[in-house]
């Protein structure tokens, strides 16, 4: 019994593990060996050792700029997107009447994506004499430079990020539907409030889900190209010229493959290092049921 | 179950060895009917980007071609300009890129960082007519000794203006940097820092064209090129001169400031379409889409085309052209003398040069020039702006002069000064100094 | 304590329409410019046209979107890829997730390691790499290029493997057990026990990867090359050429009627949320 399972085990495994090998290992070391050279995409490579991961670190203004700015987006979109996502999963978890059709309109801007639709009204709505700044104006606010002030490009991007939290939203949602009625009903008799319930009772059950929406957000965020590249177009003076924006310049419009390379890897490890502390947290919080 | 389990993942094996299997045999296939076919069936890929209208003319030109060369079949591959040099660098490095394509002029020297990635033109006189061009022209196309590429045509930025917006003011187009100043203080006279009404005499719509408009305005003043042999030629005291100009034409309302500018940065620019700017500096072949667009296209006749502005009476400038795009043949093509005469029918078939008709623009060759001057294709403002260009002594754009990262730190230091972030002196010498540091990586 | 709740559900209500108005204003301003002419779209954050100056011409430019081909073929060769790349992801995604998630085996960690790695990877600089591999199994201009890595849960898969994965574990082991314990082996576990309780997340995985699917550009514009495979993201963004004008009126109409199918099957996936699986029966 134990040895035929853990064959099937194995076999179901298989799958994956020839895709990790042939479509993610493999590129991923050849990624590493290119970013050791120097790699016009079209001349010949020349090893050059640690040369790019030098230059990138010690003498590249442009690579701060970028890093600055996109640590800015992840460290502040990550939260509000995490937060707003879970709120509205929570209320369109609520058994009201028509929540379906609520479910799908709440989940339109995601499904909106990079349209460039999306792009033009968020130029539109942020514009110096925009509405945005019309209702500011009306509190006695001044208007802002949205997109013109490096802080507030930002925060403009960000906000656009929080309009899109529809996938984030999704998950939330399928794992609030994971939660037996049995608990509540329970917990109701008991009278327990309504809020206690959601501290003590969803929140520890879906946290593996909360652990996932919140490593892959900040991925996610890591990983930001669209807007940027649409709406900022990485300025003003590169506060939203992201990483990731940067590495697709070198490798597609410049051809440097290596040096995108590079700059990959420093992007891949410091993903890495924030998600190994989240992980490592998820200890304290997450809880499994096995 | 067991048993449904493996003939399940068996499936999905020999799925994926099937599909790959498929492509194979298809390459080989292929690789074998090539290897024997001289002279007789032979398949050509063009690749080309841009706008329906091209597409539709070089369908048409191939189904021509074809008929008259019923060897050859040659197979289109197209789309937008979005994402297509991205797709072009990614063939090439793949060694698959079609066997004849259209290229960007700074694709001929930048990707390959001064060798010629392309096949070299030179070795297909016999089939492609170079003596159609005028030589300077082939020269801006050569790498290293090769010709990369031939152009299809000059084109370089023109002035374009709203009339009825002068005539209201009372004022004539200015022709140098005061004038500009002044005119702003009379056009832009109610502007305010926010205003959704105002009003500029000029506009300088994107990212590159700031960057464009200085350089000329470098050009006018020092008469010196912005690259020679890999050098910056200008000093920090000219290129500060320069940007405080620039600096003032924006703070006295004669054009946007950094933060007025508008998020929409093509012909559809709220302020260009409803008439409150008084100009752009734009491509001459371009001049067709901002006409479209301005006024709803119901007021062509109110555009008209200017001179340039110069620093002051009296100045006639060189302005810079670029060859606005080209044609090249793979180094992997198995029949380089077939693409050459596809690209030669292209450039001296009357009737493809009919049908390409307006699509891009007035062609430096001159058996296409005078086929689109004989068939009366390039009119209207088009023609004009043209003609304006052939007013001026033209010099092509150096080589790294578009090169993604060059460009990139020239158009950063001007972002810088036109927001705030920097003075104009740190800016300058950001331009010069980062600049250089790019070049230098291309000459090393 | 009845008139209390009908407060509550009409705070609730007014509440979910306000955020959903702000939320779906940008749908209908696309609706309401694709019956715009050019120039009155910019600068207005109104959804009419102005009076007297609507138009429907946009439809028809958009359905006949070149003259070579109409909208739904390019919506057909999308589904050519989508359907099969939504089907292999759903499997080939479970049943990994299902083994890392329930079954102890040596190597476990390290497989889990690697799936959360892969998730984290830039996929940018594989691009290339990629690109130099596929061109070698022959699978350029192919839509299988477009799904052969989701068949090996590879591609976008380690994002709903570790999904499911999570999911999984936050369901009670003892249903494994009971199921063992009845004489089923890890497939029939997974089929008929595991796969019920899993009915909400394997249908968010199916409407994530389809919409991603549809609206992704850059997979198809390196890997399909001939006219005839164009998708449909391919083929609005070819409208979108800066050599002439662009007509943003059509481009809005194409994107709308683009975007109807994926609303249409958003509505029918998420209607399987409503009770999800508190009565499916697999819980209690």
């Amino acid at each position: 019994m134990k040895t035929k399972n853990s064959y099937i085990t194995y076999l179901m495994l298989a799958p994956w593990f020839l895709g990790f090998v042939v479509f993610k290992a493999y590129p991923i070391i050849i990624s590493f060996w290119y970013s050791l050279m120097e790699y016009p995409i079209l001349g010949d490579p020349e090893f050059i050792g640690i040369a790019n991961y030098k230059h990138i670190l010690t003498d590249d203004p442009i690579f701060k700029a970028s890093i600055i700015g996109t640590l800015k987006y992840v460290l502040i979109g990550t939260p509000c997107v995490l937060i707003i996502s879970f709120i509205v999963a929570y209320v369109l978890n609520f058994k009201l009447k028509g929540v379906n059709f609520f479910r799908t309109i709440y989940y339109i801007p995601s499904i909106l994506g990079g349209n460039v639709a999306v792009s033009i009204l968020w130029g539109l709505l942020f514009n110096i004499n925009g509405p945005v700044n019309t209702i500011l104006n009306i509190f006695g606010i001044k208007s802002i430079y949205w997109v013109s002030d490096p802080t507030f490009a930002v925060i403009t991007l960000i906000l656009l990020k929080c309009w899109q939290f529809g996938s984030t939203m999704l998950i939330f949602l399928a794992a609030l539907q994971n939660v037996p009625t049995s608990l509540y009903e329970y917990a109701a008799i008991e009278g327990v409030s309504k809020l206690r319930q959601l501290f003590s009772i969803t929140l520890p059950i879906i946290t593996p889900m909360v652990l996932f929406n919140c490593v892959n957000v900040l991925v996610k965020a890591f990983q930001e190209f669209n807007s940027a590249y649409l709406i900022t177009k990485g300025g003003p003076n590169n506060a939203t010229y992201f990483l990731n924006l940067y590495i697709y310049d070198q490798a597609f419009q410049s051809g440097n493959y290596g040096y995108a390379s590079a700059l990959t890897w420093i992007l891949l490890v410091i993903i890495g290092i924030l998600t190994a502390v989240v992980f490592s947290s998820s200890k304290y919080w997450v809880y499994y049921s096995d | 179950m067991k048993s449904k389990m493996l003939s399940f993942f068996g499936g999905l094996c020999a799925t994926a060895v099937l599909l790959t299997g498929c492509g194979k045999d298809a390459q080989d296939v292929s690789a074998n009917a090539d290897g024997s076919s001289n002279g007789k069936q032979i398949e050509l890929k063009f690749s080309w980007w841009g706008s329906e209208d091209r597409h539709n003319a070089f369908l048409k030109i191939i189904d021509l071609y074809e008929k008259e060369h019923p060897n050859i079949k040659i197979s289109p591959e197209y789309g937008a300009w979005t994402g297509w040099q991205q797709n072009i660098i990614t063939q090439l490095g793949g060694g698959t890129e079609a066997d004849i394509m259209q290229v960007n002029y700074n694709w001929i020297h930048s990707f390959g960082k001064g060798k010629n990635v392309f096949y070299d033109l030179n070795k297909v006189s016999d089939k492609l007519n170079l003596d159609n061009w005028d030589k300077e022209h082939l020269k801006s196309m050569t790498v290293n000794n090769e010709l990369a590429a031939v152009p299809h045509g000059m084109n370089a930025r023109i002035n374009f203006y709203n009339k009825p917006l002068f005539e209201k003011a009372g004022i004539k187009y200015p022709s140098t940097y005061k004038e500009l100043v002044d005119a702003g203080k009379i056009i832009g006279k109610e502007n305010t820092p926010t205003g959704s009404e105002n009003k500029y005499v000029f506009m300088n719509i994107g990212k590159e064209c700031p960057d464009l408009f200085i350089a000329q305005m470098l050009f006018d003043e020092t008469n010196k090129v912005m690259q020679k042999d890999g050098k910056v030629q200008y000093t920090v005291d000219e290129v500060e001169k320069v940007f405080n100009e620039y600096l003032n034409f924006a703070n006295s309302g004669a054009m946007e400031t950094f933060q007025q500018l508008d998020s929409m940065d093509n012909e559809s620019n709220p302020v260009w379409t409803s008439g409150r700017g008084g100009s752009i500096y734009e491509w001459a072949n371009a001049i067709d889409k901002y006409a479209g667009s301005y006024k709803g296209g119901n007021a062509k006749d109110e555009i008209g085309v200017a001179s340039y502005i110069v620093p002051k009476e009296g100045v006639k400038p060189s302005i810079y052209v670029k060859p606005n795009l080209g044609y090249a043949i793979s180094k992997n093509c198995k029949y380089p003398e077939e693409a050459a005469d596809f690209i030669n029918f292209i450039f001296t078939n009357e009737e493809a040069v009919k049908i390409m008709g307006t699509s891009i623009g007035i062609s430096s060759n001159k058996v296409t020039k005078e086929y689109q001057e004989k068939n009366g294709i390039i009119q209207g403002l088009t023609k004009e702006a043209y003609d304006m260009m052939d007013n001026y002594k033209q010099v092509v754009m150096d080589p790294y002069f578009e090169d993604a990262n060059v460009r990139g730190q020239r158009i950063l230091a001007i972002e810088a000064f036109r927001s705030g972030k920097s003075s104009t002196r740190e800016a300058a010498n950001d331009y010069i100094v980062r600049q250089q540091e790019q070049l230098d990586k291309l000459f090393k | 304590m009845v008139k209390k709740n009908t407060i509550n559900s009409a705070i609730r209500y007014i509440i979910l329409i306000l955020v959903g108005i702000i939320l779906i204003y940008p749908l209908f301003w696309i609706i309401g410019s694709s019956f715009k002419q050019n120039i009155d779209i910019f600068g207005t954050l109104n959804i009419f046209p102005p009076k007297g100056r609507g138009t429907t011409q946009n439809f028809g430019e958009a359905w006949n979107i070149n003259n070579r081909h109409i909208l739904p073929f390019y919506f057909l060769n999308t589904l050519k890829f989508l359907v099969p790349k939504t089907i292999f992801t759903i499997i080939s995604s479970t049943i990994t997730a299902y083994v890392v998630a329930r079954k102890k085996f040596i190597g476990k960690k390290f497989v889990f390691t690697m799936i959360i790695l892969t998730l984290l990877m830039p996929e940018l600089a594989f691009r290339i790499p990629l690109y130099l591999l596929f061109r070698d199994l022959g699978l350029l201009d192919r839509y299988a290029s477009l799904y052969i890595q989701d068949i090996f849960a590879a591609g976008t898969c380690s994002f709903f493997i570790f999904m499911e994965i999570q999911f999984m574990r936050s369901i009670p082991r003892e249903l494994d057990e009971a199921a063992v314990m009845d004489g089923c082996n890890e497939l029939q576990t997974l089929f008929y026990i595991i796969s019920p309780i899993l009915k909400p997340i394997i249908i968010t995985v199916g409407l994530l990867c389809f919409m991603w699917g549809m609206n992704d550009f850059q997979g198809p514009l390196i890997y399909l090359r001939s006219p005839d495979k164009t998708v449909m993201s391919m083929a609005l963004k070819q409208l979108m050429d800066g050599d002439s004008m662009i007509n943003y009126g059509k481009i809005f109409a194409a994107s709308f009627i683009a975007l109807l199918p994926m609303i249409a099957i958003f509505f029918a996936g998420s209607k399987y949320f409503v009770d999800g699986v508190a009565s499916s029966g697999g819980k209690e």
